[in-house]
């Protein structure tokens, strides 16, 4: 199970910075790996798989992504699915709040967990952990870039 | 059992590299298949091309390089071969004991070293002995022949830096001097290794004291490493105080970079490393004191 | 023939054999499922208990986990190859002697690799023995009774039986 907390600071105001959230294309272009975003239900629930390599493997997980929220100040997702080639479950969660920061700006605090079992952990636990925690710190790192040039700067 | 593939022989380098390059990510190297064909079992990687390198004339020769400073082993030389021939438990003892407790029996007869370095296993033995040797691989690909060291090939946990349209043709590894005594020693509790350790002592012209050391230790990390600042600390050590049990050995696991997986975790494997650099170092010391 | 099988000539237990096998058939369900030779078995299918120990031009390998295809103009000898139609090997022989089994899943790997090894090293030390045995598993006898097959089987094989 891999933990993220991240905070990042943005100079937009908070009500630009939670508009840009709700921009799912964008935001998923953050996520490494992530294509076939769909929206089955707007604001509530979308699909999406996440595609990877361990070395010579290639790895792709359908995800059902669940979202709850509370204008205009927080978020939080729960996607879940399973590894398409063993079968195995792949849980992530993440919360992300906004508070008002320095100069007008926002303070995203961010707070995640993924979580990987089955085969697919047993097999590779240590390559699994490192993976799950590179793909949430590019997240993270990419989430920033989005923010960083404007709101209509494109995803890092 | 396996999903449906071809098998294609190659009987040269070349013809292999044209195949890689035309089957892309469905092909796949076909050694032993120790790893291989376990990961089809599993359900990773649908592979519908196997590429068998042992067609391929020459990739099991194993023999002194013409310079005598080395030995060329192919990429098809199985664990099996490297723990009996005559040639490297003479030159290469230390590969000589890696080899002789790699897996089990059936695993060594039909894996191979190539194989091995290829699919860049974190548990696994030849790695960890080859570092202490300073091996170099060598890869053939379209545009010629490259050579890589040890270290800068084993990129990470199941990732090698062999080209997409490249072949592990042969191992270098360069024969350590006549005086040098070393050790491989290794502990798990599962299939595979846990910890592995390889240690080369050369002894000063006395041979009461270390003149180098080379210590590297596997299976710990993502990839297999030599412990730098350790083997700067041995220099000049007595070779009796490190039969005897050298205390700053147990620490050596600190400087590790150490992955919690179901061997253990990053703690517990530190301290594994510990444990078993220090029985390294002993064994290979004994060993050199008694070539005096 | 279809496209998707190779021609694997082979000669199993001194019988040479043509068949036609897809490239991904696996030799264990080759020789248990084509031939018939149910001895060896599927136990772990990963290469780690040796229930399915065969030997290859002599050489024991874990036939869940080698292709057919390895086996094409190559010697493969199973544990129904051991005995002649008179006798047993000797090692059959020494674990009957010592009651070296007791479900018998393990005993065909089992004495397959003990054959390997006393072909190989007839004077195999005790530590050499069970150094070699390490990839072969048995859940029922402890192994002290196997390891005293191998002793009966060394000395039989030394006083000049046949093996």
């Amino acid at each position: 199970m891999i933990e993220l907390r991240r905070v990042i600071d943005v100079a937009a105001q908070p009500e630009v910075v939670w508009r840009r959230l709700w921009d799912v294309p964008a935001l998923a272009r953050c996520i490494p790996g992530c294509e076939g975003v769909e929206t089955v239900e707007a604001e509530r629930r979308y699909r999406a798989t996440i595609r990877d390599r361990v070395g010579p493997f290639r790895i792709a997980i359908p995800l059902d992504v669940r979202v709850e929220s509370t204008p205009p100040a927080r978020l939080s997702l729960t996607a879940a699915g399973r590894d398409s080639a063993l079968g195995s479950p792949v849980t992530v969660t993440l919360a992300v709040s906004l508070t008002p920061g320095a100069g007008g700006g926002t303070r995203l605090t961010l707070a995640g967990q993924g979580d990987v079992g089955g085969k697919l952990a047993a097999l590779g636990q240590g390559v699994i952990d490192r993976k799950t925690r590179e793909i949430l710190d590019r997240f993270a790192g990419n989430l920033a870039g989005l923010f960083a040039d404007g709101p209509d700067a494109a995803a890092v | 059992m396996l999903p449906p593939f071809e098998i294609h022989q190659p009987a040269t380098a070349a013809e292999a590299v044209a195949l890689r390059a035309q089957f892309g990510e469905a092909g796949a190297l076909y050694a032993g298949g120790s790893e291989l064909l376990l990961a089809m079992k599993e359900g990773l990687g649908g592979f519908e091309h196997l590429i068998d390198v042992k067609t391929i004339a020459g990739l099991a020769d194993l023999a002194l390089a013409p310079d005598g400073r080395a030995v060329t082993i192919g990429a098809a030389v199985t664990h099996r071969t490297l723990e009996r021939s005559a040639l490297i438990r003479q030159r290469l003892p230390l590969l000589a004991e890696m080899a002789r407790q790699v897996a089990n029996a059936r695993v060594r007869a039909v894996g191979t070293l190539g194989g091995n370095l290829c699919f860049a296993e974190p548990h696994s033995d030849p790695p960890t002995a080859l570092l202490v040797h300073g091996a170099r691989v060598v890869l053939a690909g379209a545009a010629g022949a490259r050579r890589l060291p040890l270290a800068d090939f084993l990129v990470g946990p199941y990732e090698s830096a062999l080209g997409p349209d490249e072949i592990l043709t042969h191992v270098d590894v360069p024969l350590p001097p006549p005086c040098a005594a070393g050790a491989y020693v290794k502990f798990g509790m599962h299939e595979r290794p846990t910890v592995g350790v390889a240690v080369l002592l050369v002894p000063d012209e006395r041979r009461a004291a270390v003149a180098e050391a080379r210590v590297a230790v596997g299976c710990v990390g993502p990839v297999a490493a030599r412990l730098p600042a350790l083997e700067s600390a041995l220099a000049g050590a007595r070779l009796g105080d490190l039969e005897a049990g050298w205390p700053q050995a147990a620490r050596a696991g600190e400087a590790l970079d150490a992955v919690s997986d179901l061997h253990g975790s990053a703690d517990y494997k530190r301290a594994m490393a510990g444990v078993f650099v220090g029985r390294a170092l002993a064994l290979a010391a004994r060993r050199a004191l008694e070539l005096t | 023939m279809s496209a998707r099988r190779i021609a694997l000539d082979t000669t199993v237990n001194g019988r040479a054999l043509s068949l036609s096998v897809e490239p991904e058939a696996l030799l264990l369900d080759v020789l248990r499922e084509r031939l018939g030779l149910t001895g060896s078995k599927r136990s772990c299918d990963v290469q780690v208990c040796g229930a399915c120990t065969v030997l290859l031009d002599g050489l024991p390998v874990s036939a869940c986990s080698v292709l057919a295809y390895e086996a094409r103009g190559r010697r493969v000898l199973t544990i129904e190859g051991l005995a002649s139609d008179e006798r047993l090997h000797p090692v059959q022989e020494a674990f009957l002697a010592t009651a070296g089994f007791q479900c018998g899943f393990c005993t065909p790997g089992m004495i397959m690799a003990v054959k390997a090894l006393l072909d190989d090293s007839p004077s195999a030390t005790p530590e050499e023995v069970r150094e070699h045995l390490r990839g072969n598993i048995c859940r029922c006898t402890g192994y002290a009774s196997i390891l005293a097959a191998v002793a009966v089987a060394q000395r039989a094989l030394a006083d000049g039986a046949a093996g």
